[in-house]
């Protein structure tokens, strides 16, 4: 099979609902793997900072939370444009299973966030460009999900919910850039292009991490667009063929 | 890490440190809890579309 055809195949709701029940499982494995790996390389083994002393650790789990804030944003901003232009069901399952899961990366981040600025800065909270942006996006990810689930029929809630996605994409860049373009209370970016400040030792922790949540979320996404599927071909025979006891 | 204490305490970051690993694992558990219910409302609703289908005349 070309990978033409696969993607092709992949479009299909019945054919993706057989094929990734598998690759689900695998993912979550892999993910655990990774985190547990990366929650001992981050707080037992890495080295305290010289200058926040053990609680830069905090950074293993803000900074992969706050880094798929962003990531899940743009996987549904084009889903959502492949589900406006194309009429991909897929996509916009992919979209809707796509939101709760982002909210959730974005809270974790915003509350890690506070928790590692009160001893550094001496407050929970402070309106600079990027904690009132990621603030922001949150409330996109919760629009996005009440948009989706508003409407009697689905495709007028998709299509809502895809709107307010394209328009909200803007809100990634401005946080990303949000500490070069502005002074902010927050630090810079620790990676610029491939490279970091972040010495070794410390780094590949956070690095297992990141891909440990991308690993979470991939299986998590997978699980949640089998049910999306199931709920908008509710009425196809393959469907309810597949939730026989 | 060099002691079992200076881990529990996180020098003197153990009150910010732990919460933010909790609040996230609370978190990540909820995310599986709620798609495994998303997964129980969708297939119950194939099902009542099935037997809705199946109990209206011809």
């Amino acid at each position: 099979m070309t990978l033409k055809t696969f993607l092709h195949r992949l479009g299909s709701p019945p054919y993706f609902y057989q094929i990734s029940k598998p690759w689900g499982r695998a993912f979550a494995w892999i993910g655990l793997g990774l985190i547990l790996v990366g929650l001992y390389g981050g707080l037992w083994l890495a080295p305290p900072d010289y200058q926040q002393g053990n609680g830069f650790r905090i950074m293993y789990v803000h900074v992969p939370s706050a880094w798929m804030s962003l990531f899940v944003f743009m996987v549904i901003a084009v889903a959502s444009f492949i589900g406006l232009v194309w009429r991909m069901r897929l996509a916009d399952a992919v979209a809707a299973a796509s939101a709760p899961l982002g909210a959730a990366f974005t809270a974790v981040a915003l509350v890690t966030g506070s928790l590692w600025g009160k001893p550094m800065w001496g407050t929970y909270w402070v309106w600079d460009a990027r904690l009132t942006s990621e603030l922001i996006l949150f409330f996109l990810y919760l629009g996005i999900i009440t948009l989706n689930r508003s409407f009697e029929d689905q495709k007028t809630g998709d299509k809502a919910a895809a709107i307010l996605a394209l328009i909200g994409a803007i809100d990634v860049p401005i946080v990303h850039y949000s500490v070069d373009w502005w002074q902010t209370l927050h630090q810079g970016s620790s990676f610029k292009g491939l490279t970091s400040e972040i010495a070794p030792s410390m780094l590949w922790p956070l690095l297992v991490m990141m891909a440990g949540f991308m690993f979470y979320y991939a299986w998590l996404v997978l699980w949640r667009t089998r049910s999306e599927i199931l709920l908008r071909e509710m009425d196809r025979e393959w469907a309810q063929r597949v939730v026989e006891p | 890490m060099t002691s079992w204490h200076e881990f529990v305490t996180m020098g003197r970051f153990g009150l910010f440190v732990w919460p933010a690993f909790g609040f996230g694992l609370i978190v990540m558990l909820l995310n599986i809890y709620w798609a495994r219910l998303r997964e129980k409302t969708a297939r119950r609703e194939v099902r009542q579309a099935r037997q809705a289908e199946e109990e209206s005349p011809q």
